[in-house]
């Protein structure tokens, strides 16, 4: 699993526009396409994309289409077809795009998100979306590209836990050793292996009930005045 | 007979005499006290809950033992509900009724000791003896509520820790000869020791002695115990079970702590 980014030239924003002068259409369009199809030795021939990140800048709705190659696993589905799948559609990032809400914040969009598998990819196209005006200016920054979607790693087990396993597996094999060894060995008294699961738990409860037991011991004192050894015999005699 | 119906049939209401009939024995408050009972004991058994209550409430006449009417209030409920707290306290009412001497009534180290050795009945007597020198009291000693409270509860506990050492006995009897293998019982025991002898405020030995008596943990300790013994070629030696009641028991009774 690699943390690097997806090697990829992401093109700068095209703004959709008509020809009236400051028409404002609120869509933008990136382009990013893959080196290795203008150098295929660069990177696998693969191209897959298991995450994408960036940080929002006012953008509204982000809708992600992909380019694959089309090749015997992945037919044309029309005479038309270019190979153009959508993967996400108008995938709100600002609930309300008039709003402040989202509009800064750091996304992570993973396979989850994605509606068909990203792999064997030629380009992608982002649509970016602001329909309201209050914001002129909308992009996303920090836009990276990773294969896999284990970006966010889990923090490794504690050693023990992992050794458990380990354990485990062996316990069976030595659990078998061990009554064979036995059988062998001891046919007199025949030594077996108890449940230990039973045996955990019950062991585990005699803790506790002591551990009730000693919790709730009085503090109380019934006046007596013994001191360790001051009743002893002799002592009582010289006095 | 025929009088007495005609007694009451002249009373002005006879749907009255019913109620007078009830409220006359305090049938009422009976059955509401047993319904509470049985709601906040919540039995496994509600039936002979209901007919041991009913036992108890029959067997309340003052010739009655003292000790037994306690420990019949006590055993209603298991020591881990909160009712069990309430019982204790009725318990120590019932025992207060106890005629020291001509004027003095009260629980003292007699019946102390006498509710003890009711409580502990099912438990090895080589327990016991351990448990009552911690917890006995000489006959002058009166008892508070708080130190009646502690000893009942260590018993009620104790019957159960006992028991559930029974069970691990059975366990470890593989045979089921009534005879377990010393060194599996030794090294258990063992284990269970360690992890009473972490302090409660030790959180790291806390956690050790967890993991020790988890399976995985405790598969280890046997399996290195069994090593051992076979390295040593002991000679094969066997627990009974009240040998390993006693023993398991010894590190709950050093929890216990000796009165003062």
């Amino acid at each position: 699993m690699n943390d690097k980014p997806l090697s990829c030239t992401i093109k700068p924003a095209v703004c959709v526009t008509a020809d009236t002068k400051g028409f404002h259409s609120g869509c933008k369009i990136v382009d990013i396409s893959f080196p290795s199809i203008v150098n295929p030795e660069v990177t696998d021939e693969n191209v897959e994309i298991g995450e994408i990140r960036f940080q929002n800048f006012y953008v509204a709705f982000l809708t992600v289409k992909a380019k694959i190659k089309l090749t015997e696993d992945t037919p044309r589905e029309g005479p038309q077809d270019q190979g153009w799948r959508v993967a996400l559609r108008r995938f709100p990032l600002m609930p309300d795009p008039h709003g402040e809400t989202g509009a800064q914040d750091s996304f992570c969009l993973t396979r989850k998100h994605f509606s068909c598998d990203l792999s064997n990819i030629v380009s992608v196209r982002l649509i970016l979306q602001q329909p309201a005006p209050v914001w002129k200016e909308f992009k996303m920054e920090e836009l990276k590209l990773f294969r896999s979607s284990n970006g966010v790693r889990v923090p490794p087990l504690p050693t023990w836990v992992t050794e458990d396993d380990k354990t485990k597996v062996g316990k069976k094999e030595l659990e078998n050793e061990n009554t064979g060894v036995v059988a062998e060995k001891n046919s007199r008294a025949e030594v077996g292996v108890p449940d230990i699961d039973s045996l955990s738990a019950s062991l585990q409860q005699l803790w506790a009930l002591a551990e009730e037991a000693s919790s709730n011991q009085t503090e109380e004192s019934l006046g007596r005045y013994e001191v360790e050894g001051c009743y002893d015999i002799n002592l009582l005699a010289y006095s | 007979m025929a009088d007495r119906r005609k007694a009451s049939g002249a009373a002005p209401e006879p749907a009255e005499t019913d109620r007078q009939f009830m409220d006359k024995n305090n049938v009422n408050g009976l059955l509401k006290d047993l319904l509470t009972k049985l709601i906040s004991n919540r039995p496994d058994d509600p039936i002979r809950f209901i007919a041991n209550y009913f036992e108890s409430v029959t067997l309340e006449d003052p010739a009655n033992d003292l000790v037994n009417r306690a420990v019949q209030v006590l055993s209603l409920t298991h020591h881990s509900r909160p009712v069990f707290e309430n019982n204790v306290r009725s318990a120590f009412l019932i025992l207060s009724k106890h005629k020291v001497n001509k004027r003095l009534h009260g629980v003292n180290g007699t019946i102390h000791g006498q509710l003890m050795q009711a409580l502990c009945q099912n438990i090895p007597s080589a327990v016991t003896i351990r448990l009552f020198k911690r917890l006995e009291c000489s006959e002058h000693e009166a008892i508070t509520y708080d130190v009646f409270r502690s000893s009942v509860f260590t018993c009620c506990v104790l019957n159960d820790y006992a028991s559930l050492a029974a069970n691990l006995f059975t366990t470890l009897d593989i045979q089921k000869t009534g005879k377990a293998d010393k060194n599996l019982c030794e090294s258990t025991l063992d284990q269970l020791r360690t992890a009473l002898a972490s302090s409660r405020k030790d959180v790291k030995r806390i956690m050790e002695s967890s993991y020790n008596l988890a399976p995985e943990g405790l598969y280890l300790a046997l399996e290195r115990a069994y090593k051992w013994a076979m390295s040593r070629r002991q000679a094969q030696g066997f627990y009974t079970q009240d040998q390993f009641v006693s023993e398991a028991a010894e590190t709950f009774l050093a929890k216990v702590k000796k009165l003062k």
